[in-house]
């Protein structure tokens, strides 16, 4: 169950009707696929078993 | 009042996307600290790492990627380790020897269900959680089941739903949807339906991200868009 902290300053859920949950996933949330201006570079991930090893960075706290 | 619409493409078995959670939950803290006043909307959307992974695998994370998968045992421990660290640097417990390896589609299916019904950002919650942290298995219905109640939901509604898949359909729709953004890897963020952000990055490009499509949104002055 997610606490106060975890859900801190994210609104509140909108249900997602049935009919757009089993039929198209978020059609208004993604229009004119695939024009994304990407930010930040690329960020450490997983792609299929393999995940990237944690740059060497400071952390930040 | 307007909204910014993130979508995150993401994998309940995704050391990075629990991750990448923390850092967007923080993003967004860090948005409103810096003025940002749009209310701020974050839907998940699935994503499988390893659909070919069994739901029952007899072994740790460990022996899965080493043995069923072919990679060098010494990489796979640095890889968790060095995981293992950074998660904890952001207040997760990850523990991988007790992580029962499955295939996620059944918990993608819950996902798609608790967002029918308001749910979802706890789900996932619960399910990271439930995975990284507790050693729960979650490819089984009934575990599904049990931690989908723990949200809040029916589990009679979620067994039923697992038993006759009404939403894998939406779950293909969903890497489909992936694989015409190009998404090869996870956690994958889309802020506002333009901008993409790859990977786990830190907070401050998540708040950089909701601020820019702020100042979008105020330098188009009105008869756009409504939701």
């Amino acid at each position: 169950v997610s606490g106060p902290t975890t859900d801190a300053g994210i609104a509140t859920e909108r249900p997602i009707s049935p009919t757009t949950a089993a039929g198209a996933a978020t059609p208004a949330a993604l229009p004119g696929l695939p024009a994304l201006q990407m930010l930040g570079g690329d960020g450490p991930g997983c792609v299929g078993d393999a995940c990237d090893l944690p740059a060497p960075e400071p952390r930040e706290r | 009042m307007s909204v910014i619409t993130v979508d995150v493409w993401s994998d309940v078995v995704c050391p990075w996307c629990y991750i990448g959670r923390r850092r967007l939950e923080r993003g967004v803290q860090r948005y409103r600290e810096q003025g940002g006043m749009l209310e701020v909307e974050v839907v998940y959307h699935s994503f499988l790492l390893a659909p070919d992974t069994p739901e029952d695998f007899d072994g740790s994370v460990a022996d899965f990627l080493a043995r069923h998968k072919g990679m060098p045992p010494e990489h796979v421990q640095l890889m968790l380790d060095q995981v293992t660290d950074v998660a904890a640097a952001e207040g997760l417990a990850y523990d991988f020897p007790a992580a029962q390896h499955t295939t996620t589609l059944a918990a993608h299916e819950v996902l798609h269900l608790a967002a029918a019904h308001a749910r979802q950002g706890p789900m996932v919650e619960r399910l990271f959680r439930a995975y990284f942290e507790e050693g729960r298995h979650i490819g089984r219905a009934e575990e599904l089941a049990a931690l989908a109640a723990d949200v809040g939901l029916d589990p009679a509604e979620v067994r039923a739903a697992l038993a006759d898949h009404r939403y894998a359909d939406a779950v293909q729709q969903d890497v489909a949807q992936a694989r015409a953004y190009g998404i090869s890897g996870v956690p994958f963020t889309v802020v506002d339906g333009r901008y993409g952000i790859s990977g786990a990055q830190d907070a401050e490009v998540f708040a950089q991200a909701l601020a820019q499509a702020t100042s979008d949104r105020q330098a188009v002055p009105t008869g756009g868009s409504g939701t």
